[in-house]
Formats: C-alpha cells, sequence, structure tokens
C-alpha cells in the first residue's frame, strides 16, 4: 500500500460515521466509566519524593554558585563536593549489627510514618487513636487469670 | 545558604531574636500585660480552649487519619462532662462493645472480645493548646483567620483558619461561636493534602449525663497495662522489649508492628504531658543516617539512631536533638548519635 | 479531599506560572487536579496496578523536573498526557508487552477491518458492575494505538488536533483509530449482550 492509499483509507471515517449512533453510543459508555482515585499513600509517597527532588535542585544550584567563581579553588571545590555528595556511611557488617539492607524508601517512609501518627493522634484527641484500632485487630486469646502484672478487675477498683 | 554566608546568618539571627521578642506577628494587639499564650488568641479560640476542658455534651463524630499509610475512618460517639469522657463505637461496627472511658488521671479501653481492659495515660484533646504554646513562645509564626463558617450537626460556625508563615493552610477549625466546641477540624500537609480530621454529625449540648456512665465494670477482665502491651507485640514479633524511661517525661501510649518499605518494624508511640510526641522505630534492618536526615530536616524533625542487638533504633521527634540524646541514652548505652 | 475540577483557564495560567518558579505548593493543586485523571490513563495502558500508580508518580516527577521547559504551546494537561503516554510505551516496549487483539487490525497494518453491524445500537446501557467488566476487559484487549486514542477522545474529551499533535499523527489517523477503537468495543458489548438475552 504506497502512501496515497493509505491517507485515503484514513479519510474514509469522516466525521459522518464517527457521529452515528453507534459510534456516538461507545463515546457514552467510554466517559461514563467512574473515575479512578488513588489513595492517601500514594499521595503521600508523591510528596516526599517531590520534596527531595526540590532538595536535589536545591543541591544543585548551590553547587553550581560555588563551581562558576572556582578558578583558583579548584581543590576547595573538590573538598566542597565530597563534603556535599559524600556517600552515607555503611555500616559494616559486625557481630551484633543488623544487615545492611538497599531500602531506598525506608527513611522517606519512617519520617511519614512519625509525622502520620503525630497528626493521628493531634486529629483523634480523646477519640479513637490508630494504635487503638491496631490492637483491636490483634486477638489475643482471653486468659481469666495469670497475666504477667497479676492484675485482674477483681483486684482494682473501677474508674 | 546560612552555612555558607556568616555576615548574613548573624543578620537573620538578630532580626529573629527582635521579631520573636517584640510582636506575635500577625496579631499585634498587645498593650496591657505582658502576652500570654492564650491572651494572644481570638476570642472563639479562647472560647474553644476553655470549652475543651469544661464543656459537657455529647455528639457523634466521624474522624479520619493515615492509619499505616492507609486513610481510615470510623465513628464514634462522646459522651463528656468536664474531664470525664466515654467514648462509643457504633453496633455491628469494627469497635462494637468496645468502650473507653477516661479522667484526669487514667484512660480505660475495653475489649470485649478479649475480656481485656489496657490503661493508658488520660488524652486531652491537645491541638488548641499546643497551638496556644507554639504562639506564646513566638518560635513559630501562624496566621489565624476568621470567617464565617458552615453549618454543621445543625449548628452556624465560626471559621478560623490557621496558616504558617509562608501561607500554607495547616488547619481549618470550624467552631461553635456559643458553646466553643469544635464541631470541625481538617489538618493539611506542606502541599496542601488533607492528612486526617473529623466531623460531628449531631451534637446535645444539654445533655443528661448519668455519672455512672463514665464508670467500667466487667468481671473477670484482664487490665493490661501499655508497657505489657509493647512486650507483647515485641515477644510475637521478635524485637527486644526497649521502652523509653518514665524519667524522660515521655510515657508510653502505644505499640505497633508493621511492615515499612518491606521492613519489619516496631513503633512505639510516646506523648508528654505538655503535647510532644516520640516515636521509637526499632528495625531489623540498617537505614541511612545521611538519607534519613535529609527528608526528618523536611518535617522539621530531629532523630537519634543506634544499632545493637542486631536491631537499628531510631527515636525520632519534634524535639531538639540533645533532649533526644539525653532521653535515648539509658536504653541505648550511651551510643546514640544525633542524625547527621 | 481528591478529585478537583480543572481551573479556569486564567486561573490555570497563574498556576503553570508558579510552578514554572518551582512553587510546590502550585505544583501540589495541579496533582490534585489531574492526579485521577492521569491515573486512570495510565492503568488502561498498563495493566498491572503496582506498575501503573509507580509510572502515575513519575509523570508527575518528571513534570516537575521540567516544568521550567513547558512552554504553554500545549496545554498543561496536553502536557502531562504526552508525558504519561510516553512512559507508558516505553514500559510496554520494556516488557514487549502486546496485547491480544480481537476481531480488528489497526488499518496501518494493511490488514483488512471487520467492523460491526453498523444497525446495531445499545438503547441505553446502565453500566453496571458486570458491564463496566466487559468494557474494561475490551479496551485492554484492543491495541496500544487504538485504547490510548480512545481513552484521550472520549474519557478525557481532548479535541482530534490536541491528540494528533500529542502522539504526533495526522488528524485523519485519530478519527481513523478512534473509529475501530469504538467498534472493537461495539462488538464486544454486542457480543455480550446478545449472550445475555
Amino acid at each position: 500500500m504506497n502512501n496515497n492509499d493509505r491517507l485515503s483509507r484514513e479519510n474514509t471515517v469522516n466525521d459522518e460515521l464517527l457521529n452515528s449512533a453507534a459510534q456516538q453510543a461507545m463515546r457514552d459508555v467510554v466517559r461514563n466509566i467512574p473515575d479512578d482515585s488513588l489513595s492517601m499513600a500514594w499521595r503521600s509517597s508523591l510528596n516526599e519524593k517531590l520534596l527531595a527532588e526540590v532538595a536535589v535542585q536545591k543541591k544543585r544550584q548551590r553547587f553550581n554558585w560555588y563551581l562558576r567563581p572556582a578558578l583558583g579553588l579548584g581543590l576547595a571545590c573538590t573538598l566542597a563536593v565530597l563534603v556535599v555528595f559524600r556517600p552515607a556511611p555503611t555500616a559494616k557488617r559486625s557481630q551484633g549489627q543488623p544487615p545492611v539492607v538497599s531500602q531506598s524508601g525506608i527513611e522517606a517512609a519512617l519520617v511519614t510514618t512519625h509525622r502520620q501518627s503525630t497528626v493521628a493522634w493531634d486529629v483523634a484527641g480523646v477519640g479513637l487513636n490508630p494504635v487503638e484500632m491496631s490492637t483491636d485487630s490483634d486477638s489475643v486469646p482471653v486468659r481469666s487469670s495469670g497475666s504477667s502484672s497479676g492484675w485482674s478487675e477483681d483486684d482494682l477498683e473501677s474508674l | 545558604m546560612i552555612r555558607h554566608c556568616p555576615t548574613l546568618a548573624s543578620g537573620l539571627a538578630l532580626f529573629g531574636l527582635i521579631n520573636s521578642g517584640v510582636a506575635q506577628r500577625p496579631l499585634k494587639m498587645h498593650q496591657g500585660p505582658p502576652p500570654t499564650e492564650e491572651n494572644t488568641l481570638p476570642p472563639i479560640v479562647k472560647k474553644a480552649l476553655v470549652a475543651s476542658r469544661k464543656l459537657s455534651y455529647i455528639g457523634t463524630r466521624v474522624v479520619e487519619f493515615r492509619r499505616e499509610g492507609v486513610p481510615s475512618k470510623h465513628e464514634e460517639t462522646i459522651t463528656r462532662q468536664g474531664s470525664h469522657v466515654r467514648i462509643d463505637f457504633p453496633d455491628g461496627g469494627p469497635q462494637s462493645g468496645q468502650v473507653i472511658v477516661e479522667n484526669s488521671h487514667e484512660r480505660r479501653h475495653f475489649f470485649p472480645d478479649k475480656n481485656e481492659i489496657q490503661i493508658l495515660p488520660p488524652r486531652r484533646e491537645e491541638a488548641l493548646e499546643r497551638l496556644a504554646r507554639q504562639m506564646g513562645r513566638g518560635k513559630r509564626h501562624f496566621v489565624l483567620s476568621m470567617a464565617p463558617g458552615q453549618m454543621i450537626a445543625g449548628i452556624r460556625t465560626e471559621q478560623v483558619v490557621v496558616a504558617d508563615e509562608k501561607g500554607n493552610v495547616t488547619q481549618r477549625l470550624y467552631i461553635d461561636s456559643v458553646s466553643g466546641l469544635i464541631l470541625k477540624r481538617q489538618l493539611f500537609d506542606q502541599v496542601g493534602t488533607a492528612m486526617g480530621g473529623f466531623e460531628f454529625t449531631r451534637v446535645d449540648l444539654s445533655p443528661h449525663i448519668e455519672p455512672s456512665l463514665f464508670t467500667i465494670s466487667h468481671k473477670g477482665a484482664l487490665l493490661v497495662t501499655p508497657e505489657e502491651l509493647m512486650r507483647r507485640a515485641a515477644k510475637k514479633s521478635g524485637f527486644l522489649p526497649i521502652a523509653l524511661p518514665s524519667s524522660s517525661g515521655f510515657h508510653l501510649e502505644g505499640t505497633m508492628t508493621r511492615k515499612i518499605e518491606g521492613v519489619d518494624v516496631l513503633m512505639e508511640t510516646y506523648g508528654s504531658k505538655e503535647g510532644r510526641r516520640l516515636t521509637l522505630f526499632q528495625l531489623a534492618s540498617s537505614v541511612s543516617p545521611f538519607r534519613l536526615r535529609e527528608f526528618a530536616k523536611r518535617q522539621e524533625l530531629e532523630f537519634v539512631y543506634w544499632q545493637g542487638q542486631g536491631k537499628s533504633f531510631v527515636l525520632m521527634g519534634g524535639i531538639d536533638a540533645n533532649s533526644l540524646l539525653q532521653i535515648a541514652g539509658p536504653i541505648s548505652g550511651g551510643t546514640a548519635v544525633v542524625g547527621r | 479531599m481528591m478529585g478537583m475540577t480543572e481551573p479556569k483557564e486564567g486561573a490555570e495560567h497563574a498556576l503553570v506560572e508558579r510552578c514554572r518558579r518551582q512553587d510546590l505548593e502550585a505544583f501540589g493543586k495541579l496533582v490534585d487536579v489531574y492526579q485521577n485523571r492521569v491515573f486512570g490513563f495510565v492503568r488502561r495502558m498498563i495493566p498491572n496496578p503496582d506498575e501503573a500508580a509507580d509510572v502515575t508518580q513519575e509523570v508527575f516527577i518528571r513534570a516537575w523536573q521540567n516544568f521550567a521547559r513547558f512552554d504553554g504551546r500545549s496545554s498543561v494537561r496536553t502536557w502531562l498526557f504526552r508525558i504519561a503516554h510516553n512512559l507508558c510505551i516505553d514500559r510496554a516496549r520494556r516488557s514487549h508487552r502486546a496485547p491480544a487483539e480481537v476481531g480488528l487490525v489497526d488499518p496501518n497494518e494493511g490488514e483488512d477491518i471487520e467492523i460491526s453491524d453498523v444497525r446495531w445500537q445499545p438503547d441505553q446501557m446502565v453500566l453496571d458492575d458486570e458491564l463496566m467488566t466487559v468494557v474494561e476487559q475490551a479496551i485492554m484487549s484492543m491495541s496500544e494505538k487504538l485504547r490510548s486514542v480512545l481513552l484521550l477522545h472520549d474519557k478525557e474529551d481532548m479535541a482530534y488536533e490536541e491528540i494528533a499533535s500529542m502522539l504526533s499523527l495526522p488528524v485523519g489517523t485519530v478519527k481513523s483509530r478512534l473509529f475501530l477503537a469504538r467498534a472493537h468495543l461495539q462488538n464486544a458489548l454486542r457480543r455480550y449482550t446478545e449472550a445475555e438475552a
């Protein structure tokens, strides 16, 4: 098929065909597909990545600011680069130390977790808080006696 | 920039000292007695502070926050008479049958399926008190603006918008201007994403409340403390049962085990009487203090870090690093270091 | 909290200018408006939901990284979806994904076209869960070329010229692909309704 044939084939699909009842019905079907939604966890993760990008961009700007007038400062600039871009200290595996695992997101996630926890406690106020919710799902078999504290409701006054 | 420009740094420090001592900007209304925390607040916020300590009401609210990174919503009914509080949950819901009661000394949470009562430190509606403290200290500059609010639970409200010094809205409060009850609250992060909040759906501000409502009594129920729950969680998941000392001024409020980015983590949450919060993470693998520093700095958080007995520990919170070091000292064997 | 409507032209222009100046808060507002729509497009181009969520994040990260270079000749929407489309194509190439086509072949491949009976038209299709599944499966079973045009035009309401510019295609090609995509969907729904009957 040459280009002219291809073009004429394409042009045969004109607006009249596209506006036919059947075609428009399909358009309505697709249009009415329910909207998707992303979780707050996704958004939180994106926010963290964007903040990390901002940090990287700022470092780059700082790097350039020093490099331009750096004609006689070769060694100092190299040291500045080394100080700014030094690799994260990696723990040498020795007895009693946990394994070094490459977890690119764990640090950001810990900060996010603390932040979310703080907000959740703040929001919960006197009400049910996230830990109480989690405790709720940790089912432990009922024991009527013999806890490590030795307490039971019979021993103490209630509020 | 400040690190590399001492002159600018000195100038800014001086400017900061002058600024923090003089005005609670932008509420420039200090004539008369020196500003205390509450004197600097608008009347509606002061009213809400008083109400949070003294009001009596029965109300049902929907609360939303993130739990393990996922949004979580639940309904609770609060019966309050001053410092006495009772929380009930809807029948048939996940917390059906659970009851929480609290006074100024203690909080008790009853779990019917376990026949267990957890004894916890009392909680408070700390939000406004923390805001008042921060404004009073002049450490952070907030902008408060007031506007008519929406009808909530059939009550007309006044809206208080709290923004940071960059103008980012951090909270919206909808307060009943008559009683001072906060009927709706929303919290936002630095980029405006909603982080959580609550909204009352119905409220009775003139309730008849039987004093016996604030009592729970279940024969044979086991009483457990947060420390026991922590030991239980740690043992179950192969972690060390380590907690901050009570002398730190922080009390253990809860323990959870979670998988974060594929790593098993034991997470202990602590609170102080002043409403400060710390989290002690215990991990089965190492983390990079350098990377952690980058992320923590963004959120104005400090942390200390140490390793021992095959685990990593991170103690994180919004207090200064030296205080964190002191708190972590006894349990880290003095090996904790400030995150750099 | 999410699913905000598209800002008016003037408001979007102001947002874009702030984004160009690396205003993260303004960019966050843009993300609010477009995140679900971009995800809706991406997850129908990349079937794996986790991968689709990752790619959606990548769209916005790339947009943030390159906002200074956004020249405003197209709308922000077109620009975001172009990034999304390119990332989806990259991913598909890397995984050598080639969805099975059912009944229809892209005319640019030079083969015969089987078009559904043009007299068949559903009266009113209520999109219940079962029907939604049929629709989604039909969309996923068509080629990426047809699928992308269908989603951009019928779901995102983009104009032919906008799509043509975004995909570097002639307008005629956009129209023919749209026609074929709808016909493919029509076939699938006809088979479903006939089976139900």
